[in-house]
């Protein structure tokens, strides 16, 4: 700091001559003031509209208009989205069924058949017998698993989750069939099926849908072949036939449980899962042929399925054999051993008490 | 100048930061006439028209720096004072004009002596009610003590002008123009020398007028 003794002194002449210069009394223009103290103003307006807007609702806002922030929300907002989407989805009919592993074992161990198309020339009988009408049911049928699965979400997840359990229970009983199937490995594998000739009369009408469920039985047929090899094989050219008889008789009451009731002597009963996977559990087992004889009339389980009310065919469990007649058609059955036939019989006493 | 129980310049600035626009009219209402004053004159008459672009320009830039502005070092008239000198060195470059800042380049060694002899003949400055012929004299004064500044390097000449007219002492003086204390002083003197010397000379001694 300066002392008094180090400021020099101020000129007094020329302080007064300074004074009385001509532009002493200058000043600024009013305009020019008014325009300096007019952005002055403006200036901290501008800073204080922020800090102004105290409402919290204002804060979120003001939040979450900063681009990290909102591009953080855009992000959450579509992998939420994608997520419903994902949820909502039904994959059984927009993916292409996998087989089991253990299918994939059966087939490399054993020769690999000769892919064959449906044959409608050697049709079984029950396909033949079975009225035009059906196939139309069928195609309906399949066209209104379709229409139900774009409704509203909530149905969309129930049905979602009852066929997630059906693809359990098929898994489950896979399983118990290939332990079953590797304690009596005895016989040797089934012979392939040659090559069948051109479908002719097959319409050609039938939905995708259908012909990739009786694809993927055929396949699931052979994947069970280790636990019905202990019964006599059917003529190679009928099982594909067979296969689709009886996919086209079962695989609805799997597919649309709601609509299938089930009687075992008492009274009219709703489709159970316990009954599902018995079915499944059948349908790995057996391989169907047109009926050379009749079911007797005692010492065999009969199951009656409904569709609808409707009788739509029933199942009878012999000792060594099992018989179904769809309503209207003519009855298939199925050769099996003793020991499966026990075990198919105790499970359908179980499963429908 | 403010009253003693007006807010110093410093706290008008920090309530003007703080969001007061009322706080810079008070600011704004101390300076402006000094501050256009200092302006013009250190612009000189040959930029005369641009006094009010550089006067504007130093308000706006105290405008923009209120955030960062702080007390510390310097008062707010000194850092006013240097915001307006930056500015005025910006448009004499601009404008073309040779400035010397070196003010001690040509002025050799010579050390400064005061030198009364030339306002002998002078009336006395203090006179509150001069008298007409006093009058008319010291506006003669002032007229050639304007031609004489614009003889003046542009360094000294502002260490004139804060010193004499704004009345900065000499440390603020030193931190407007940002130089030591000692250069500032030395400015100061040559910068008086210069003065006296050119008003001695350019304007005859009143008729019959008193002495110091």
């Amino acid at each position: 700091m300066t002392t008094p003794h180090d400021e020099p002194p101020r000129d007094a002449w020329l302080r007064e001559a300074l004074r009385h210069a001509p532009d002493a009394d200058a000043a600024p223009p009013a305009e020019l003031s008014a325009a300096i103290l007019r952005q002055a103003r403006d200036a901290v307006k501008v800073a204080a509209r922020p800090a102004a807007s105290s409402h919290p609702l204002l804060q979120l806002w003001s939040w979450l208009a900063r681009p990290p922030v909102a591009a953080g929300f855009a992000t959450v907002m579509v992998a939420t989205l994608v997520g419903v989407m994902w949820w909502d989805k039904p994959l059984d009919e927009t993916l292409p069924r996998s087989e089991p592993p253990a299918a994939t074992v059966a087939q490399s161990s054993a020769p690999a058949p000769t892919p064959a198309p449906a044959p409608a020339s050697i049709a079984t009988p029950l396909a033949e017998a079975a009225p035009p009408h059906a196939q139309e049911e069928a195609a309906k049928a399949t066209t209104r698993a379709a229409k139900e699965a774009a409704p509203a979400t909530t149905a969309r997840r129930e049905d979602a989750r009852e066929r997630a359990s059906t693809e359990r229970a098929r898994s489950i009983a896979s399983d118990e069939l290939r332990a079953r199937s590797a304690a009596s490995a005895a016989a040797p594998p089934p012979p392939a099926a040659s090559p069948a000739p051109a479908p002719a009369n097959e319409s050609p009408a039938k939905p995708a849908i259908a012909d990739a469920r009786d694809d993927a039985a055929v396949q699931r047929g052979a994947a069970a072949q280790g636990f019905a090899k202990s019964a006599p094989a059917p003529a190679p050219a009928a099982a594909p036939a067979q296969r689709r008889q009886e996919a086209a008789t079962l695989t609805p009451v799997i597919d649309q449980p709601e609509r299938w009731t089930w009687q075992r002597g008492g009274a009219e009963q709703a489709m159970t899962p316990g009954l599902q996977r018995w079915l499944v559990q059948l349908d790995r087992a057996v391989r169907w042929q047109p009926a050379d004889t009749a079911p007797p009339a005692d010492g065999v389980v009969v199951l009656r399925l409904r569709r609808d009310g409707t009788l739509h065919a029933t199942l009878q469990l012999g000792s060594d054999t099992a018989w179904l007649t769809p309503a209207g058609g003519a009855p298939v059955m199925a050769p099996l051993s003793p020991a499966t036939a026990a075990v198919l019989q105790a499970a359908l006493i179980a499963a429908t008490p | 100048m403010p009253t003693p129980d007006a807010p110093t310049d410093d706290a008008l600035m920090a309530a003007y930061a703080g969001g007061s626009a009322a706080a810079f009219e008070q600011l704004y209402a101390r300076h402006q006439a000094g501050l256009y004053r200092f302006v013009r004159r250190l612009l000189g008459p040959a930029l005369n028209a641009q006094t009010d672009e550089v006067f504007q320009d130093t308000w706006l830039r105290v405008v923009q720096a209120r955030a960062r502005w702080q007390p510390q070092g310097a008062s707010f008239r000194t850092w006013l004072y240097t915001l307006a000198h930056h500015r005025v060195i910006d448009m004499l470059r601009r404008s073309g004009r040779e400035l010397s800042l070196d003010a001690q380049a040509d002025d050799g060694d010579a050390p400064w002596e005061p030198d009364t002899t030339a306002w002998q003949g002078w009336p006395a400055p203090a006179s509150a009610a001069p008298q007409s012929e006093e009058l008319a004299f010291w506006r003669r004064a002032g007229e050639q003590l304007l031609a004489c500044l614009e003889q003046l390097p542009l360094p000294q000449r502002s260490a004139f002008l804060l010193h004499h007219d704004d009345g900065l002492a000499l440390d603020e003086v030193a931190h407007a123009l940002e130089v030591g204390f000692e250069t500032a002083k030395t400015r100061l003197r040559y910068a008086m020398s210069k003065l006296r010397t050119c008003m001695g000379a350019h304007l005859a001694p009143l008729t019959g007028g008193g002495t110091r």
